[in-house]
């Protein structure tokens, strides 16, 4: 059977995409409210009016357009550009865990702008020191080849 | 600079890394630093230094277990060697051979 999504279309919230089976996800309905709760225990939806209509679709649908929305991928491509290879790991998933705390407290979208402004910030002191290596190994092949 | 000088940041570092044994890694000692120092500094910055203290031979590191928030991604555990605690010392000392000086002075510090 193949999996699929049920789309609550809620005024004011947008199109919530709520899976029954997700590992945390509350969904209660009654006949004059609605609450629908991420695994944060973040209330999204109290007000069955706000939902203005409802349908099923394919999960594959959903997994499509959600993936561009994923701010990790080009900025854990950065900062692997730049670490150390002992340290990419540790420091992404210090970055992952800022976002998880800020998903709790602030939500997805500020936690997702915290962790776009997170990676930039650690740029330019990587890049400094990428540049800061790339010169001292410059400066020891010139002298080998000055000496040879 | 030379190879037994530190910065600020390389003080706080070395600082955060001793108050925090055994657990000192990338968020532990960014909230430990901005608790006490008022100041947040980035992820990059930290690693940055702390390749540096590790070239030093300043610090070492060693793996942690990986954890369901942090995407599955392992934490890297720092701790101090002795040659860091001296060059600690000798940093802390000097600011406060500067500092004492001007207190003779009479200047509010």
């Amino acid at each position: 059977m193949k999996k699929q999504l049920r789309v609550f279309h809620i005024s004011g919230v947008g199109k919530m995409f709520v899976e029954g089976m997700v590992e945390g996800t509350i969904i209660r309905v009654t006949d004059s409210d609605v609450l629908l709760a991420t695994n944060r225990n973040r209330i999204l939806a109290t007000n069955w009016d706000r939902v203005l209509k409802e349908h099923i679709v394919p999960r594959y649908v959903v997994q499509r357009k959600a993936k561009p929305t994923d701010p990790r991928w080009f900025a854990d491509f950065l900062l692997i550009m730049l670490l150390k290879p002992s340290h990419v790991a540790s420091a992404i998933g210090d970055l992952r865990e800022h976002f998880d705390r800020d998903c709790r407290y602030l939500g997805r979208r500020r936690a997702i702008w915290l962790y776009w402004r997170r990676t930039f910030d650690s740029l330019s002191p990587l890049l400094r020191r990428a540049i800061g290596k790339a010169l001292r190994w410059g400066a020891v092949i010139a002298a080998v080849r000055r000496l040879f | 600079m030379s190879d037994t000088e530190l910065t600020t940041l390389e003080q706080h570092l070395l600082l955060a890394i001793i108050g925090l044994h055994p657990n000192a890694y990338g968020v532990s000692i960014q909230d430990h630093i901005k608790a006490r120092t008022g100041r947040e500094p980035s992820t990059g910055s930290i690693y940055a230094s702390l390749d540096r203290l590790e070239e030093k031979g300043f610090v070492k590191s060693r793996q942690g277990e990986p954890t369901a928030e942090r995407g599955g991604k392992r934490k890297l555990y720092f701790t101090i060697t002795a040659p860091g605690h001296g060059a600690l010392k000798e940093s802390l000392q000097a600011i406060d051979a500067l500092s004492h000086g001007l207190r003779q002075k009479g200047a509010a510090v």
